[in-house]
């Protein structure tokens, strides 16, 4: 029995799964019951000796999840909408045309392209989703707009339901849309006068003039048809959603998931008794030529990746089929997106979704979707932010056009390996080793001294594995040619050029000059006020003290994500609570995180507003030591109030104001979180920090190698500014 | 004394402005956590104690297994906390009251991966507790959390203050360096200790992207790990996203309370010495 138990568990094909969250056939069903469970459980009972380990990812970090798994070459097996172009470049993934060759016929053509690249299939497409316009009906119904009923209009019908639409008196706008990266939820507003990001060549495309011209289209909303936002350049598209279900704008362009979010929402609403928003779906308005076409925010699919077992392999490609089975198709429903496959036919037909989608069958005839190119992840965010800077007047559309065009050729170039730097990089790797075989060969441990070592060695293991051979891997790293998933197998030396970039790189530079503006601002308020605070303390007895120490200290032990998510809140442009208190005392609104000018200095509020518990409570300490004879002495010599504080305590306090100086510096040049959850770095790259780029630079871009020349870059930095800080109050601590 | 009273008449109304200023937030956080999402969204917000509700905790619950992932953040979180503490102190005494070669350097590169951003070491390690098959345990979490280097600085420098005399009395009646640190240092180190650990405590519940990184099986989530797969769901439900902010805040905020009398006991008393 033991031995037939063994040979069972031998036989057993684990496949790991990752998918991203999918919403289930209705809300709060827990995991047992969901639909995409249910297809794995069955899977798994027609195929004994199958287990599907499945791990559902966040969309919330989920793709850095995956990015770590891909880079580091331990990948799951397979994973839904796990495509990216970076993993294809890496070899990564399993081409899968061969193996599906029987059915990739009944794919629209659409759905496949974005996933061909040599005449290789590197992902098999799941589901569309497309960009549409949402109308809000009853605002239409109430002023008496009519709108075409099969969803079909022109530009100048489109501009004028949205003029319509606009009254600054109630704060509600005609169109609102974004721009933000990873979104080309405008695109489609480029695409209607041809421009395809590549022209047929694969050169890109920004010169012919169709990109100009979408872009002053966007523009005219803005400024000259009065229909969008002054702050559309800074609006995400969770702000553009929270206008439209709060009525705050007429019309916005949402992905089709938006549609089955909306009946869920109206649901809701009826169900609390609160008027659902009647709502119809549009298409963009045709192009000049009368064509319906619109974009796609990506094409949800399958990916495998690299497999060693051909039998797994096959497995793999059955669970695929298994997923994409006719019967399975009815549950895309739920994701308000739309089959790929011919055969699937309509699944909206004949259910309460239908009226909705019906009208977007005639785009579906012309679905532009991402090109497959190398870094095409940097290409978009590169478009992305630019458009965020013309749309906030930042700068101007004919010089952006040239930018663009000279940096997307430069980003789809291959590039070539200099080694140049070979000679400077021996001289560095030499240094350090000439000063360890140096110290070495000084270093004549007594009996004494092994002791001691061996009684740290606990401690020097763990560091050693978990701290400091990571940081002198990717320090090593930084000097050559990662390949992520190749991993270290085939590493290329280029010397210094990662860092020649980086200091290159005007995004970077933006970014090291952000993080000294917001450092420098910070720190020093920070320092003072928390000083401040402790020389209000100190006077009082324990009691009062405590009170106070714990009000001033007890928001920093909640989490930073939570803080964060607070802070955005307060910021939101329509219903964030700093707007509504400026309104109750009659100030207009403020763009707080949506505009260049004021992002940075929004956030540099949010640590304004934040009390430094620690710093209060180290000064308290601190205070709390010196002497009372020294405050005698100095009250005998005449010294009282201000001056007591001025002249002596002050100084006395020295050291302590150095320690909390050098921290504070530590932290808030490795600030992170924050920019991550309040801006991403936008609008633009008004508040893209440091790390917030070396972060981008690793998991967006996965070029792991850059990403440590950047951090070690900072890590000189943090050096000298502790250093200088050092030196510069070294004088005072003599007392 | 009439400066004295003035101090006091001023001080007390500004302190007072500045604590409501530093707790807002979180008030806003549990208002938001028991209003329903209808009451939050208008504007201006209507909040009275009527629409108190804990709908939001309830729809939390039905869908999730947020007991599993809260047992799992505490008693991770105390096991590292434990471990960390108590390695820190043992660390730091050898760094600050044990005389041997090498010291002065080896201190300084402990201390200066501080200083690197904790991004860039995420794949290396990963790679690193692959490789010794711990990814999806409970171990990936556990074995890195026991060199808390911030924790070891912390102690060494508490504990360099501590009268040499004592030590060197204990060495010549034969006391071993083990026989030190466990009779001599770990009472006199206790307050610092627990500040230690309350600070460890509240940086391990609130861990994030590591947990997310090397765990995979939904039973094995930290409670911030879990929350997040959760929230995908309720993008636009501020409310729900709020209640469970304030799940998760609430350990680290009563263990705050619990003990924040330790924080305000002499602590860091050595951190100024450097």
């Amino acid at each position: 029995m033991p031995l037939l138990s063994w040979l069972f568990i031998i036989s057993v094909i684990e496949i790991n799964l990752w998918d991203f969250p999918r919403p289930a056939q209705k809300e709060n069903v827990p995991i047992e019951e969901h639909w995409e469970y249910k297809i794995f459980k069955k899977f798994e009972k027609e195929h004994p000796g199958v287990r599907i380990n499945f791990t559902r990812l966040s969309w919330k970090n989920g793709q850095e999840k995956l990015d770590i798994a891909v880079l580091s070459g331990h990948p799951p097996d397979i994973c839904g909408s796990g495509f990216k172009t970076a993993y294809v470049e890496a070899g990564a993934l399993e081409p899968l045309d061969t193996l599906f060759a029987s059915k990739i016929k009944d794919f629209y053509p659409y759905a496949l392209k974005p996933f061909i690249k040599n005449g290789h299939l590197y992902a098999i497409p799941w589901y569309a989703t497309i960009y549409c316009i949402l109308v809000n009906k009853t605002l239409t119904d109430s002023l008496g707009i009519s709108l075409p009923e099969d969803g079909i209009w022109d530009f100048d019908t489109f501009v004028e339901t949205a003029r319509s639409l606009t009254d600054p008196n109630k704060r509600r706008w005609g169109f609102s849309f974004t721009v933000e990266p990873n979104h080309e939820e405008a695109w489609p507003f480029l695409y209607r006068h041809g421009f395809r990001v590549f022209d047929s060549n694969n050169q890109p495309d920004f010169l012919t003039g169709a990109f100009e011209h979408g872009v002053r289209d966007l523009l005219n909303f803005i400024y000259s048809n009065k229909i969008s936002p002054e702050e559309t350049g800074g609006l995400t598209q969770h702000d553009t959603w929270v206008m439209f279900i709060n009525n705050r704008t007429g019309m916005t362009v949402q992905g089709t998931w938006a549609i089955t979010a909306l009946i869920r929402e109206n649901k809701k609403r009826i169900e609390r008794g609160e008027k659902p928003i009647y709502f119809q779906v549009m298409n963009f308005p045709t192009t000049p030529d009368g064509i319906v076409l619109t974009g796609s925010p990506g094409i949800g699919n399958w990916v495998i990746f690299k497999q060693k077992d051909k039998e797994k392999l096959k497995l793999i490609k059955e669970l695929i089929e298994e997923i994409l089975k006719r019967e399975n198709q009815k549950y895309l429903l739920y994701m308000g997106t739309i089959p790929v496959i011919r055969s699937a036919g309509d699944i909206y037909k004949g259910t309460e979704l239908e009226p909705y989608f019906k009208n977007l069958r005639p785009a579906l005839e012309n679905v532009v979707t991402r090109p497959f190119v190398k870094n095409w992840e940097q290409i978009d965010d590169l478009i992305a932010r630019n458009l965020q800077l013309i749309l906030l007047k930042k700068k101007d559309i004919t010089t952006v056009v040239t930018e663009l065009q000279e940096k997307v050729k430069q980003l789809i170039s291959e590039q070539k390996v200099q080694s140049t730097g070979k000679f400077v990089f021996l001289g560095i790797l030499a240094l350090p080793i000439f000063f360890i075989f140096w110290g070495l060969s000084r270093f004549k441990p007594s009996r004494w001294d092994l002791y001691v070592y061996l009684l740290l060695s606990p401690i020097l293991l763990v560091f050693l594995t978990f701290t400091f051979l990571p940081v002198v891997f990717s320090f090593l790293l930084s000097f050559f040619k990662y390949k992520a998933f190749v991993g270290f197998k085939e590493l290329q030396f280029v010397g210094l050029e990662h860092y020649y970039n980086t200091l290159k790189d005007p995004v970077f530079i933006k970014a090291i000059s952000n993080t000294i503006i917001y450092t420098a601002v910070t720190v020093p308020w920070s320092v003072a006020l928390a000083l401040f605070i402790a020389i209000l303390l100190y006077p009082f007895g324990e009691k009062i003290r405590s009170i106070f120490k714990a009000s001033y200290y007890l928001p920093g032990v909640v989490s930073a994500v939570v803080i964060s998510v607070i802070w955005r809140w307060m910021f939101d442009p329509s219903y964030g609570l700093l707007n509504q208190i400026l309104s109750l005392v009659h100030l207009p609104p403020q763009p707080w995180l949506t505009r260049p000018e004021t992002a940075m200095k929004s956030i540099i509020l949010t640590d304004i507003l934040t009390m430094p518990g620690t710093g209060i409570i180290i000064y308290l300490a601190a205070l709390d030591r010196i002497p009372s004879t020294i405050v005698e002495a100095a009250r005998v010599d005449g010294a009282y109030g201000i001056r007591l504080w001025g002249k002596i305590i002050i100084p006395l306090l020295a050291p302590t104001t150095l320690f909390l100086l050098v921290i504070r510096t530590i932290s808030s040049f490795q600030v992170f979180t924050k920019i991550y959850i309040l801006t991403k770095g936008g609008p633009g790259y008004a508040t893209n920090t440091v790390v917030y780029s070396i972060f981008r630079t690793a998991f967006s871009q996965l070029d792991f190698s850059t990403a440590s020349a950047q951090a070690f870059l900072l890590f000189v930095a943090i050096m000298a500014f502790s250093w200088i800080q050092f030196k510069f109050f070294k004088e005072e601590i003599e007392y | 004394m009439n400066i004295k009273r003035a101090h006091k008449y001023i001080g007390i109304p500004i302190l007072t402005l500045l604590a409501t200023l530093s707790l807002a937030p979180l008030l806003w956080l549990i208002v938001s956590a028991v209003t329903p999402q209808t009451f939050l969204l208008q504007i201006p917000p209507s909040l009275s104690l009527k629409t108190i509700s804990f709908e939001n905790f309830q729809k939390l619950f039905e869908i999730s297994t947020i007991p599993r992932w809260f047992f799992n953040s505490l008693y991770l979180s105390l096991i590292n906390t434990f471990n960390s503490v108590m390695i820190a102190t043992y660390g730091g005494f050898i760094f600050a009251k044990v005389n041997f070669k090498g010291k002065k350097l080896l201190f300084m590169i402990i201390l200066s991966s501080l200083m690197i951003p904790f991004h860039v070491t995420l794949i290396p390690s990963f790679l690193i507790l692959k490789s010794l098959k711990l990814t999806d345990t409970h171990l990936a979490l556990i074995l890195p959390a026991l060199v808390n280097v911030f924790g070891l600085f912390l102690m060494r420098q508490a504990i360099s203050t501590f009268p040499q005399e004592i030590l060197d009395q204990a060495r010549i009646d034969g006391a071993s360096e083990m026989d030190i640190f466990l009779k001599i240092i770990i009472p006199l180190a206790k307050s610092q200790m627990f500040v230690l650990a309350i600070l460890t405590f509240v940086a391990q519940w609130n861990s994030f992207l590591w947990p997310l990184i090397v765990l995979n099986r939904s039973k094995l989530f930290t409670i911030q790990v879990g929350l997040a797969t959760l929230q995908d769901q309720f993008l636009t439900d501020y409310g729900i996203l709020m209640a469970g902010a304030f799940i998760t805040s609430l350990p680290v905020i009563l263990v705050f309370f619990l003990f924040s009398r330790y924080l305000t006991k002499g602590i860091f008393a050595g951190a100024i010495k450097s």
